[in-house]
């Protein structure tokens, strides 16, 4: 079914660019983008892990006249790098990852008002134990999805509208419980997974996006976004107070208010951005070696600061100096935090991510340009309870390399 | 471009353009405008001009913001060509001039010819030479001409000669595809998250071999006087299942945190209320099961006496079953046991309890009664808290149980990471994972569980309790919830 919607999407973009092919001008636009870059990951504490990352961008663009383009985009990246902020607290697992997709959009006029739509399919590998090969990780995951946007001036100022939908789908991950179905003759495990779900991570959302620009002059640009996203599991149950499962499915809805402040001042450029967001989901947690249920456990509120100043080293712009302080604050509605015996504090879980990156593009002749990177990631939480998860944990990444643009 | 009254809309050259018109550039796009005088205006990014006159000898622009560099041709005494900006008015008696109009300042600067400039409220004006520049504000007199800086000396990220020039096409299609590899930035997190969250809700381990497992623990019940506990493990293709059966002596609570932290141990003057009769646990694998059973539980009030003060301390309660099996099953064979211990249901004191176990010396010898004999090994050295059983039974198979306590990685922890003597089981609470395993049941492979620290701190399990002082034991026992109920 996702198949048909995905060859059917495509055929209406071709057939939109047919149409302009008659009408207007066609223009032959490929562009690429490809980058590698090799360095290290370093934990506080901890031995270091070296890798390579690659990532391929490439786009046989059409353009139609001055209004229409038709943009299918291909990709294609690897990384080798330990991801210390996405791994279970580091030092854990060499991880390898590796993603590719296609990205079809087609941009139009409307009435004066630039309007998108966009069709796109991703698939991501990630590698992590030993006996895991490419294609088998735990969490490889695919994902499909349509787009719409669009955008023009309504009093002055610059609006932008845009809806998307898209499903996501674990092939690999299903739990246990209906996994072991048939494999053993328990009453309690026959009883389990009459109740549970099965694909339980695999899920669907609708994003609606709003962004709006007051101001943008060469002096300043300001704009202020919101958006709405509501994701739904189609398959993971609400957990009971009593650890059963009901037949209510999970559902969480993130609300996300962000502005963003751009002042470029001669060769510099300095950024501020902040965002606001907040998590409701109806999903309970039943912790069974505790016999502990714990109500709305996976809502929060999150707050974002970056702070980012860019220095044009040459009059390409291209190259470029750029410093980013970025921090993220989630508090956890009803999770309380832990302490260190696992026991509940009463206070709500809190966490926190800094991170500093410095980096260095330059450009070294026509379409090549050289990478460095280094950035520290700092991670603290109150929760001192690491029996799952490592919440306190400081990282230092860097790398080098090389980019071709044409 | 926006004619009077009516909205934007996008242009592309050429384009006829009308008096009242007016021009606003994108962020990196740029316009030339060609008028009937000849002149031409190069219209920079982000700028916004209105075209007021546009006629053979009069030029009027009226620009709000941005920046616009005007070529004259052949300028002659009767041709005007203007600039009005929101601070100032030029007149131009030159030929190639650039005008930047940000927020409140006005910038004037002139390459060839002469450029007259005028603040509109004072009416103050300034003649600006070639190689000149003048300032103004809302308001106040224009700045004195002054020299400019040479071209590459600019602050300003203008292109150079030899800097690649991309075409608008290709600018862009580059700020599209850009723009899209972002937006999935935004999803990946999406999933990434979903990720994360998994991860920290636990049941993703590395085994003892490196090999990825994963333990899913839950509760069926209560039902009246018992709840089963689950522990589902699966590595690659195979499946380990552990079912620990509970039964009490009353009605169970819907809350069971109310009654597993004193289940096996309770600091209190009273009794628990509630007490665990029966516990039955069965590892399976694919073919055969080990089973552990217990039945005639109680509780029982262990008293200690301090020697040097001479006083009598209560208040500690200590589970023990009176009879245990411990056995295996197998699809198609005969049960085998390992051993079986009777107390007798006779027991009435902590004392008495510690007497009849002493006729059993170590729980896993029972001379005699089966043709075996048992060894405590440790495999990887005594200083490793990794353990082996053997059972070797008539018919010369071989039964082991294997103890581990090991690190996310999957490598047993040894005296060298921490003592439990001194350090207890807490000093490094995020890596600690338990895995029992079971060789010789099932014929063809062997069962392994991996299970949560979580089950033992919760059923009220302390550091002092995982010390065994037993002569000859190395001062380890066995790190599962089913050997330490043996103390």
């Amino acid at each position: 079914m996702k198949a048909r919607i995905f060859i059917s999407a495509v055929f209406l973009f071709f057939a939109a660019g047919c149409f302009n092919f008659l009408t207007a001008g066609v223009r032959y636009v490929p562009v690429a983008d490809i980058s590698v870059s090799a360095g290290g990951v370093s934990r506080a504490g901890g031995s270091p892990s070296y890798g390579a990352d690659s990532a391929v961008y490439f786009t046989p663009a059409i353009v139609f006249g001055s209004e229409s383009s038709f943009l299918p985009i291909v990709s294609f990246r690897y990384s080798g790098f330990r991801h210390l902020r996405e791994l279970a607290g580091g030092d854990v697992l060499f991880r390898e990852s590796a993603e590719g997709g296609i990205n079809l959009v087609y941009k139009t006029s409307l009435y004066g008002a630039d309007a998108r739509l966009r069709a796109a399919y991703r698939e991501n590998f990630i590698n992590e134990a030993k006996d895991e090969d490419w294609s088998e990780g735990l969490f490889d995951h695919r994902r499909f999805l349509l787009g719409a946007e669009a955008g023009g001036e309504i009093l002055g100022y610059d609006f932008s509208f845009s809806a998307d939908y898209l499903e996501v789908k674990f092939p690999n991950y299903e739990s246990l419980v209906k996994d072991f179905e048939g494999a053993f003759d328990s009453e309690p495990l026959k009883e389990l997974s009459r109740e549970a779900g099965g694909n339980v991570l695999d899920y669907s959302e609708l994003v609606l996006g709003l962004s709006a620009s007051p101001e943008k002059t060469a002096a300043r640009q300001l704009g202020y976004s919101y958006s709405l996203g509501i994701r739904d599991y189609s398959d993971q149950r609400k957990v009971e107070s009593d650890g059963s499962f009901s037949s209510d499915k999970r559902r969480d809805v993130l609300n996300s208010l962000g502005a963003d402040l751009r002042l470029p001042r001669g060769r510099f450029l300095f950024g501020v951005s902040g965002e606001a967001s907040y998590l409701s989901s109806n999903q309970n947690l039943y912790e069974a070696p505790a016999a502990e249920f714990i109500e709305d456990y996976y809502s929060w509120i999150e707050g974002a600061l970056g702070v980012s100043a860019s220095y044009y080293t040459s009059e390409d712009p291209g190259s470029l100096l750029k410093m980013k302080w970025e921090t993220r604050l989630r508090s956890y509605i009803i999770r309380e935090a832990r302490d260190e015996k696992g026991n509940y504090t009463g206070d709500n879980h809190i966490r926190e991510e800094s991170s500093i990156t410095l980096s260095w593009r330059h450009r070294l002749f026509e379409g090549f340009y050289s990478l460095i990177s280094l950035k520290g990631s700092f991670n603290s939480s109150n929760t001192e309870y690491e029996g799952n998860y490592v919440y306190n944990f400081e990282t230092f990444n860097y790398s080098m390399g090389l980019n071709w643009r044409y | 471009m926006r004619h009077p009254h009516t909205q934007w809309e996008r242009i592309s050259p050429p384009a006829e353009l009308n008096s009242g018109d007016r021009i606003r550039t994108g962020p990196e796009s740029e316009a030339v405008i060609v008028f009937p005088s000849g002149h031409s205006a190069f219209v920079k990014p982000e700028t916004e001009v209105t075209i007021e006159e546009a006629a053979e000898e009069e030029t009027a622009l009226e620009m709000l913001q941005g920046r616009m560099r005007s070529e004259l041709e052949d300028f002659g005494a009767e041709d005007s060509y203007e600039i009005k900006t929101p601070q100032a008015v030029i007149a131009v008696r030159g030929t190639v001039f650039e005008v930047r109009v940000a927020e409140e300042l006005t910038r004037v600067e002139v390459y060839s010819g002469i450029v007259e400039a005028m603040e509109r409220i004072t009416g103050e004006k300034v003649h600006i030479l070639p190689g000149e520049f003048s300032e103004i504000l809302q308001d106040r007199r224009p700045s004195d001409p002054e020299k400019m800086e040479k071209e590459d000396e600019k602050p300003d990220k203008g292109k150079r000669e030899d800097a690649p020039e991309e075409d608008a096409d290709r600018r862009d299609v580059r700020r599209e595809m850009y723009s899209e590899i972002s937006r999935e930035g935004v999803f990946s997190g999406g999933a990434g998250k979903v990720i994360k969250g998994e991860m920290e809700s636990g049941g993703d381990f590395i085994d003892a071999d490196g090999r990825r497992v994963r333990v899913e623990e839950y509760i069926v019940g209560p039902d009246s006087k018992e709840f089963d506990y689950l522990v589902l493990n699966k590595r690659g293709d195979r499946y380990d299942l552990g079912e620990i059966n509970f039964v009490f002596n009353k009605e169970l609570p819907g809350d069971l945190s109310l009654v597993m932290p004193d289940m096996f141990y309770s600091e209190s003057s009273e009794k628990p209320e509630w007490i665990l009769e029966e516990m039955t646990s069965v590892m399976s694998g694919e073919t055969c099961s080990v089973v552990e059973k217990g039945e005639g539980g109680d509780m029982l009030e262990v008293i200690s006496r301090n020697d040097a003060a001479g006083e009598e301390s209560t208040g500690m309660w200590i589970h023990y079953f009176n009879l245990k099996e411990f056995y295996i099953e197998g699809e198609g064979e005969e049960k085998r046991d390992v051993w079986e211990i009777d107390y007798g249901d006779d027991v009435d004191s902590w004392g008495e309890l510690q007497n009849r176990r002493e006729n059993y010396e170590q729980y896993d010898i029972y001379s005699g009664f089966y043709d075996r004999k048992t060894s405590w090994e440790y495999p990887r050295g005594d200083d490793l808290y990794f353990t082996r059983k053997t059972y070797e039974f008539g018919d010369e198979v071989e039964f082991t149980v294997e103890g581990f306590t090991i690190n996310n990685e999957g490598e047993p922890y040894g005296e060298d990471d921490f003592n439990f003597l001194s350090d207890g089981l807490m000093t490094h609470k995020g890596n600690i994972n338990f895995e029992r395993r079971y060789g010789g049941c099932d014929l063809n492979r062997d069962i392994e569980l991996v299970f949560s620290p979580g089950a033992l701190y919760y059923s009220g399990f302390s550091d002092d309790l995982l010390i065994d002082n037993t002569e000859g034991s190395g001062g380890l026992r066995m790190w599962n919830v089913w050997d330490l109920k043996e103390w």
